[in-house]
């Protein structure tokens, strides 16, 4: 299977939600509303934990037609769709999820059947195994670097074109004093959060 | 927009296969994966964070209790995810007229595939098989393919040029300077505010 491309892993899982007449709103309205909340910057409980590159969540509720003459299928549960970028492995990502991503992650899964709660990381991380799908083609642009590489690199990039740009008329010693100071500017900076816009 | 975050999109489609094909798709993915060289038009696009297919047969779909309904289905199901930059209609154009035939190949086994050309019923065909995100979250929302390969590329040349700096005398400063500069001049672009998606 191709869940690794390089060093990132693509990870599908697929969730299937609570059915419950009785419940109003049901838990298909409840998660939606949930995912709504959800921050997408770096408050976002993925920003914390760093070694998402890009994930999406959403509630699949049945299948889209393509047109006749295919017969309709229609699910008889929805389903969680939680579709991820990550660096490493799964397992790690699991249990950082449980801890890391908590209280956000219990809140979303816990409108899912059978979820066994983040009290207890190798249970969740177990339930997460269950519901994961194995990838039978992954291509990742940059499979070689992690989100926090990604991160210092783009700040570096920023950073260097201002100085480039306010540095142009300098010459010599001064330019060299000025670019040895920029450099320990930079070493010293700490790198953006994930899911942070650059300042 | 549930799909777009910054300069990133998420397109899902989720497409019916007979399940006497899925068996030529999961070899045709191997194929490719095992030649590295077939990557290379994708790789070329450079507008493509991630993307992936999964092939989902119609006995898979996660059953974690006796109570959940078992799925009762007439087709395996083909699961695309791509993460790019640009709005929905660039992607479809340039993928279409990149690789019409590779996508071809990938599509050809769903019902009712069009063809990757004309376009215009490709894109009628995802616009009824894609699905919506109800959350869309990147580390860097700022930032294209694009930028992040220049970012890394930015990054290794000036940790070099930084070690080798202060070695430099001065008088030859302006010369080494210049050539660090060629090296990544073109990489510098700054990372504006993200265009509006369509």
């Amino acid at each position: 299977m191709a869940n690794f491309s390089g060093q990132c892993y693509g990870l599908n899982v697929l969730s299937p939600v609570i059915l419950d007449p009785d419940r109003s709103p049901s838990h298909e309205v409840s998660l939606r509303e949930e995912l709504n909340a959800l921050p997408r910057d770096e408050r976002s409980p993925f920003s914390r934990m760093a070694n998402t590159h890009l994930c999406r969540l959403q509630v699949m509720e049945d299948f889209p037609y393509p047109g006749h003459p295919s017969k309709p299928d229609h699910l008889r549960s929805s389903y969680l769709v939680f579709e991820a970028n990550i660096d490493g492995p799964a397992e790690a990502f699991f249990l950082s999820m449980a801890t890391t991503g908590a209280p956000e992650i219990d809140r979303i899964w816990s409108h899912c059947t059978g979820y066994p709660g983040i009290a207890d990381p190798k249970a969740f991380a177990e339930y997460m195994e269950r519901c994961r799908l194995d990838t039978n083609f992954f291509f990742a642009d940059v499979n070689d670097k992690t989100v926090l590489q990604a991160m210092r690199a783009l700040q570096v990039k920023d950073l260097l074109g201002d100085f480039v740009a306010a540095h142009q008329t300098k010459r010599g010693a001064a330019l060299k004093a000025a670019f040895e100071e920029f450099a320990k500017q930079v070493e010293q900076r700490t790198a953006p959060r994930p899911g942070q816009p650059l300042p | 927009m549930g799909n777009i975050t910054g300069k990133s999109y998420a397109l899902t489609a989720v497409t019916p296969m007979k399940p006497w094909k899925t068996p030529i798709l999961r070899f045709l993915f191997w194929f490719v994966g095992t030649w590295p060289g077939q990557l290379n038009d994708l790789i070329n696009l450079s507008f493509i964070h991630f993307a992936r297919w999964v092939i989902v047969k119609r006995s898979q779909w996660p059953r974690l209790t006796g109570s959940q309904p078992a799925e009762e289905l007439n087709y395996d199901y083909l699961l695309f995810f791509s993460n790019f930059n640009g709005t929905w209609n660039q992607y479809i154009d340039a993928f279409a007229q990149a690789i019409p035939h590779k996508l071809n190949l990938v599509w050809l086994w769903s019902e009712k595939f069009p063809g990757a050309m004309p376009v215009t019923a490709f894109k009628r065909y995802i616009t009824r098989v894609q699905i919506e995100a109800d959350y869309y979250y990147t580390s860097y929302p700022f930032a294209t393919t694009n930028d992040v390969k220049a970012a890394h590329r930015v990054h290794a040349a000036f940790e070099s040029f930084r070690q080798q700096a202060p070695q430099i005398p001065p008088e030859q400063f302006d010369r080494a300077w210049l050539a660090f500069l060629a090296a990544v001049q073109r990489d510098l672009g700054k990372m504006g505010p993200a265009p509006v998606g369509t």
